[in-house]
């Protein structure tokens, strides 16, 4: 049996969503920066600023990661529902970040192009 | 955490059965972990649901827990990775441990952070030998191969160095060696987290992906269900296929002569099957629970109906029941319960009574074999409907009930025999002497099949019974009943004498086999040895052992009716028709009428009836096969005999 052969667009649809991932850190500091957001609030920010749409399963432990490395912080927020809101924010370290993140992204295009 | 709220009870039970997984996948965690990663996903749900109002809650609850995929993949590098977290800040060595299992998978680094553990183990074990035998631990030299730590059988050979300090210099090793582990674990989470968004995804997008593969066997095929609105009552069939990446479904309404609508859409999603029929307004959602069951609910416009489905094996072909009564009845009919006493079971039933009037002979109808309700339901026939029916108009009042187990009587089918059975319907005799309505003198049963075993089996001990009617009840023991009607059915299907002949011979030895002395593995053993030598091609002799191995089986073959029979002294209406292949009607009732003969009996009328059937129908040739065809439920003749008999009984 022959192998399928992968096209153009398959490489291209691997790269793409490649490169989004590696920019889930960066876009989700950017959007903190802004305002505090909780999960399913950012997955739509994500999805109206940049139309990209993001699993569930890949925001949820990128935020956990974050927590950890200081990058964030996070907070329960009760609503009147009874069901409260986990109110993430950006630190100072994670502001350092974000301008280092900003200044290095263009650079490397620049040498692109 | 407060649980969300669903106005659907359906979609209450999938979001609960989803939490109670996550709250499974998160259990390996310190509590407050656990509670906040489940508060998370409650409140990821409830933001979604409060997002979309608009649409339906199935729908909308289905599309969240899909987003959020299955909580086992998805919280599985959260979990290990929050476990290594308290792993490295507690110190604890559980937590070590616990978070090695968990992570094992995820790369050499693990396996060889394993092994380090298994080293360190081995230094407090050698501490404690040291204890026990001195002389044999140490640090020794003298041998060929440099120095030695640890365990000599020949301590005579070598100079041992450290003595007493032996104990702390092993457990000073197993202390560096435990910081070790830790450090490099500190180092190795540092490295992984790296790439970790990336293979999350992917192993997710794997798992998933095989998930589904193995779960839509399960819901493809034919379910059917029961739809009761009211005094009517629907059979709806769905047929479910694969398609595509997804399914589509079909919609039959034999009732209403309407097969094979097509649904607008179908879905299974988190065992959750979802058929919609845009036009009509109509959705189905239910829950998975078994291979053949689907426990949901119907919904058409802003009616909703509870409706359980069951797989369907055959073919339903649109059927004419014309014996089946219509409502409103001329008479009166009550659902009830009432209790076996000696075995603690709630019996669901109907009691059918005349209108007018009180004093009423009545009697208890028993079912025949394998599992059925109190219509004594089998292949789109409800025999004892039909004959209640009858003898209710005719002023014989009449209860019949679910077996135990079945429909809504409690307890357990797989496992009683029909000993049990009999207890079931003594009390049902119990129950109807209690009743103002029913002449206590009057009470009699009517068993079908296995029911007329049962009947002679209560008469024969209770005094309560003043009458029994045998519908082609047997005479012969179990075991040669199901030689007979194997051979007696094979022949009239065509097959050929010397074909009959090895399969009488193959039935023959595994019912004598089933029959014999052993308990239950005993003999499952010993039917697995004979069929593997006999039909070493054979797959299907599984299914056939557990078959001759259960408790009702073992019981039926080596059960015989005579000496039950003989000690009846009530009486007796035994019939059968001629065209019966599972209890030909000549042989048993010969059998039936000598031993009440031996009882003393004088009130006994044993008929066979021509053209009849097993099930008392009109039939061509007798056979199984013909059963769900036949329009026929039960012959009229039959009920006419039965009723006449009954009402001719002096009081």
């Amino acid at each position: 049996m022959q192998q399928p052969r992968m096209t153009k667009t398959d490489f291209l649809g691997n790269w793409t969503s490649q490169v989004l991932k590696g920019m889930l850190p960066l876009i989700v500091l950017f959007l903190l920066k802004k305002k505090t957001l909780y999960g399913y609030e950012m997955i739509q920010e994500i999805r109206t600023v940049f139309g990209i749409d993001v699993a569930e399963g890949t925001l949820y432990p990128l935020l956990v990661r974050l927590l950890k490395e200081d990058q964030l912080s996070s907070q329960w927020v009760e609503q009147p529902s009874g069901i409260p809101r986990k109110y993430y924010s950006i630190t100072p370290t994670g502001k350092k970040s974000l301008t280092a993140m900003q200044t290095y992204l263009p650079g490397l295009l620049s040498k692109i192009n | 955490m407060k649980p969300i709220q669903f106005t659907d009870n359906s979609c209450q039970r999938v979001y609960d059965a989803y939490m109670l997984r996550c709250k499974r996948a998160t259990r390996i965690l310190s509590a407050p972990d656990s509670e906040e990663v489940m508060m998370e996903i409650n409140s990821h749900i409830f933001e979604y649901m409060s997002e979309h109002p608009a649409s339906p809650e199935m729908k909308t609850l289905l599309d969240i827990l899909d987003r959020l995929g299955a909580p086992e993949d998805t919280l599985r590098d959260l979990v290990a990775d929050k476990k290594v977290k308290q792993a490295t800040t507690t110190y604890s060595p559980l937590h070590v441990l616990q978070a090695l299992a968990l992570n094992i998978g995820n790369g050499f680094i693990y396996i060889l952070l394993s092994l380090l553990v298994l080293l360190l183990i081995t230094f407090p074990v050698l501490a404690v030998l040291k204890i026990v035998v001195p002389d044999n631990v140490g640090l020794f030299t003298g041998d060929t191969r440099g120095f030695r730590f640890g365990f000599s059988d020949h301590p005579e050979r070598h100079h041992e160095w450290l003595g007493g300090w032996f104990i702390p210099v092993a457990v000073a090793i197993a202390l560096l060696l435990y910081y070790t582990i830790i450090l490099l674990f500190k180092w190795t989470r540092r490295i992984k987290q790296k790439k970790i968004s990336l293979r999350t995804s992917l192993v997710t997008l794997l798992l998933t992906l095989g998930a589904f593969n193995g779960y839509s066997q399960k819901v493809t095929g034919d379910w059917q269900g029961k739809l009761k609105a009211g005094a009517i009552e629907l059979r709806i069939v769905f047929h479910v296929v694969s398609a595509g990446d997804g399914y589509s479904a079909t919609m039959d309404s034999p009732d209403e002569s309407a097969y094979g609508i097509a649904l607008s859409a179908a879905t299974y999603r988190h065992d959750t099957l979802r058929l919609e029929l845009q036009s009509l307004q109509i959705v189905y959602t239910g829950v998975l629970r078994s291979d053949s069951l689907i426990a949901g609910t119907f919904k058409q416009g802003p009616q909703s109906f509870p409706m359980t489905l069951s797989k369907q094996t055959t073919a339903l072909l649109p059927v004419k029941r014309p014996q089946e009564p219509a409502k409103p009845y001329p008479y009166r009919e009550e659902d009830l319960y009432f209790t076996n006493q000696r075995d603690h079971i709630d019996l669901a039933g109907t009691l059918t009574m005349p209108n007018k009037g009180t004093n009423f002979p009545a009697v208890v109808l028993i079912t025949g074999s394998g599992p059925q309700n109190r219509d004594e339901e089998l292949l789109g026939h409800k025999p004892f409907l039909v004959i209640s029916d009858y003898l209710t108009r005719n002023g014989i009042a009449v209860l019949r009930f679910d077996d135990r187990g079945i429909a809504d009587s409690k307890g357990v089918f797989s496992t009683a025999t029909t000993l049990d059975f009999s207890y079931d319907a003594e009390a049902a005799v119990d129950y109807l002497k209690g009743r103002k309505e029913i002449d206590p003198a009057r009470i009699g049963l009517i068993g079908h099949s296995e029911g007329g075993l049962i009947a002679p089996m209560i008469a024969a001990r209770s005094k309560d019974v003043a009458f029994i009617v045998l519908l082609a009840g047997p005479g012969l023991r179990g075991d040669s009943i199901i030689l007979l009607q194997e051979s007696l059915i094979e022949k009239v299907s065509g097959m050929a004498d010397s074909d009959l002949q090895k399969t009488d011979e193959l039935s023959r030895g595994a019912l004598a086999i089933a029959a014999g002395p052993g308990d239950r593995a005993q003999i499952g053993q010993a039917l697995q040895q004979y069929f593997a030598t006999r039909l070493p091609d054979s797959n299907g002799s599984a299914s056939r052992i557990r078959q001759l191995t259960s408790p009702w089986m073992h019981y039926f073959l080596t059960y015989d009716p005579v000496p039950a029979l003989e000690k009846v002294h009530c009486p007796v209406l035994a019939i059968g028709g001629d065209k019966d292949l599972q209890v030909p009607a000549a042989i048993d009732l010969a059998i039936i009428k000598n031993a009440l003969a031996k009882a003393g009996n004088q009130h006994v009328t044993t008929q066979v009836l021509p053209g009849l059937n097993h099930l008392f129908q009109t039939a061509q040739t007798g056979s199984p096969n013909e059963y769900s065809q036949i329009e026929e439920t039960f012959s009229p003749t039959a009920l006419t005999l039965i009723g006449n008999w009954i009402l001719q009984l002096k009081h």
